[in-house]
């Protein structure tokens, strides 16, 4: 059954198309992108990660839990945008028959599915994090990895099954096995690349304890991700 | 002779196990969620009365308000009256906010599951945990006149509790199947985030055993760190110096 035109159909009909896998629902909306569709995949993205976001911030007060509400859907959004063109090119590049908009649009739908996942657990995650001790506490380091971890984890159970369900809408255009576990592959390689990059930028979202509740770092662009694993892997390991 | 003696054969399978109603007694769909939790998910597939799904809703909370009389009488006094209350609203809050994900990995399963379905399958996984915590109320009460740990008899409620949610979530997946699930193993990982949220409900709510403080706001914890202090081991104390100094 075809989830008919994104106009029709809506977020509700585009949701449970994602959310089963019906590839055959979905590939004639990835065949034919429309500004619709694009719109209906954002909406979903932004949706679900507002919340999901807003429950992580929560943590350290409601403002931080406005702001993340604002960044985790940022984030998602600017990972797309940045990669975009490089995952067209690397579909092309594997024999992939998708146009540029339908490999943008495919990657979309994942991150679109991501946000529902995402979404839907934040009620519980609330709960949890409303129940760790505070920022003020004497546990709020132990809470502080708690949460990094826990939301790390959730994000990435996730995108493990949002990936599931692209392999098979993939698969759906006639795409070899090994080709589209290539393409899926790098393209998961490329957005974690970029989105840990951005993540790191759009830091903080729910706030150390010790910091003040902040939009943005003063210094959002000193730095990289990947310097600041390094430089706690030499600290950690040879101790400079 | 003619008439020789006809061997007596149980009738079909399916004469035995007739349909429910669209709007069953509540004693029927009782019987039938204990007897056989398949044919109520095909009933509520195919459109199941809300009323029966609310009164078998409003029947499960009151079992709950029954057993926490139970877990208040270990305390007395005013836990008599709170328990209740907190068990019952728990439940239900729990439920409430894990309805989306609910709806969200019933369809990850393939289910075609509708927000009203979706409450429906709630009350009734939760409706069969509460009609065996009624097996279970002799037993805990047994229990309660007897013990005076609330560790103890904490262990006591978990496990029962445990027992009955096993029996209540364990019809879940094969049941989503009915509603054309393909993958139910999905569904493994919201029971996971049920069962934490149920457990995590409790502990907020807590003291459940012991006597009630009225105006100290509890101080947060995760709900493992709660069982294991509750349990004697201090987490702060890994060798659990604390332990061998009694």
């Amino acid at each position: 059954m075809s989830v008919g035109t994104p106009a029709r159909t809506g977020l509700q009909g585009l949701s449970g198309a994602l959310c089963r896998g019906d590839v055959a629902a979905l590939e004639p909306w990835v065949a034919r992108p429309s500004v619709p569709a694009y719109g209906l995949c954002l909406l979903a993205l932004a949706l679900g990660g507002a919340v999901f976001g807003g429950a992580l911030g929560a943590w350290r007060s409601p403002l931080q839990a406005a702001f993340a509400a604002t960044k985790l859907p940022l984030l998602f959004v600017l990972t797309a945008a940045c990669t975009g063109a490089l995952n067209g090119m690397l579909a092309k590049l594997y024999g992939v028959p998708l146009t540029l908009a339908q490999s943008v649009l495919s990657v979309l739908s994942s991150f679109a599915l991501v946000g529902l996942v995402l979404g839907s657990l934040a009620p519980p995650l609330l709960l949890l994090v409303g129940s760790l001790p505070g920022p003020e506490s004497t546990g709020a380091r132990s809470a502080h990895r708690t949460i990094l971890l826990g939301g790390v984890g959730l994000i990435g159970c996730a995108g493990v099954l949002a990936n599931v369900r692209l392999y098979a809408l993939l698969r759906r255009f006639e795409v070899a096995r090994g080709q589209a576990r290539r393409t899926l592959a790098s393209w998961l390689a490329v957005n974690l690349f970029v989105g840990a990059q951005l993540s790191w930028n759009l830091r903080p979202f729910f706030g150390s304890p010790h910091m003040r509740e902040q939009f943005l770092r003063d210094d959002p662009f000193d730095g990289t991700f990947y310097e600041a694993v390094y430089a706690s892997f030499r600290s950690l390991v040879l101790g400079t | 002779m003619t008439d020789a003696i006809q061997p007596v054969l149980p009738p079909p399978a399916e004469a035995s196990e007739p349909r429910l109603d669209v709007a069953p007694r509540l004693t029927d769909l009782i019987d039938a969620l204990l007897r056989d939790p398949s044919a109520v998910f095909e009933w509520l597939r195919d459109g199941g009365s809300p009323r029966a799904v609310g009164l078998l809703a409003a029947v499960t909370l009151a079992i709950y308000a029954g057993y926490g009389v139970l877990v208040g009488l270990f305390s007395g006094g005013a836990q008599v009256y709170w328990v209740p209350l907190k068990l019952a609203g728990g439940a239900l809050f729990c439920a409430a906010i894990c309805l989306p994900s609910l709806l969200v990995f019933a369809s990850l399963s393939g289910g075609r599951v509708r927000l009203g379905q979706a409450v429906g399958l709630l009350v009734l996984t939760n409706a069969l945990s509460a009609l065996l915590l009624v097996g279970f109320a002799p037993v805990a009460w047994v229990f309660t006149t007897s013990v005076s740990s609330p560790g103890f008899m904490a262990s006591i409620h978990v496990l029962f509790w445990g027992i009955a949610l096993y029996f209540g979530l364990r019809p879940l997946p094969r049941g989503l199947t009915r509603f054309q699930a393909t993958a139910p193993r999905y569904l493994g990982l919201w029971i996971g985030v049920f069962l934490v949220t149920l457990f995590q409900t409790t502990t907020a709510l807590r003291p459940l055993l012991g006597k009630a403080q009225p105006g100290v706001a509890n101080e947060p914890t995760f709900f493992v760190a709660h069982w294991l202090d509750t349990l004697g081991v201090d987490l702060a104390d890994p060798g659990h110096e604390s332990e061998r100094r009694r």
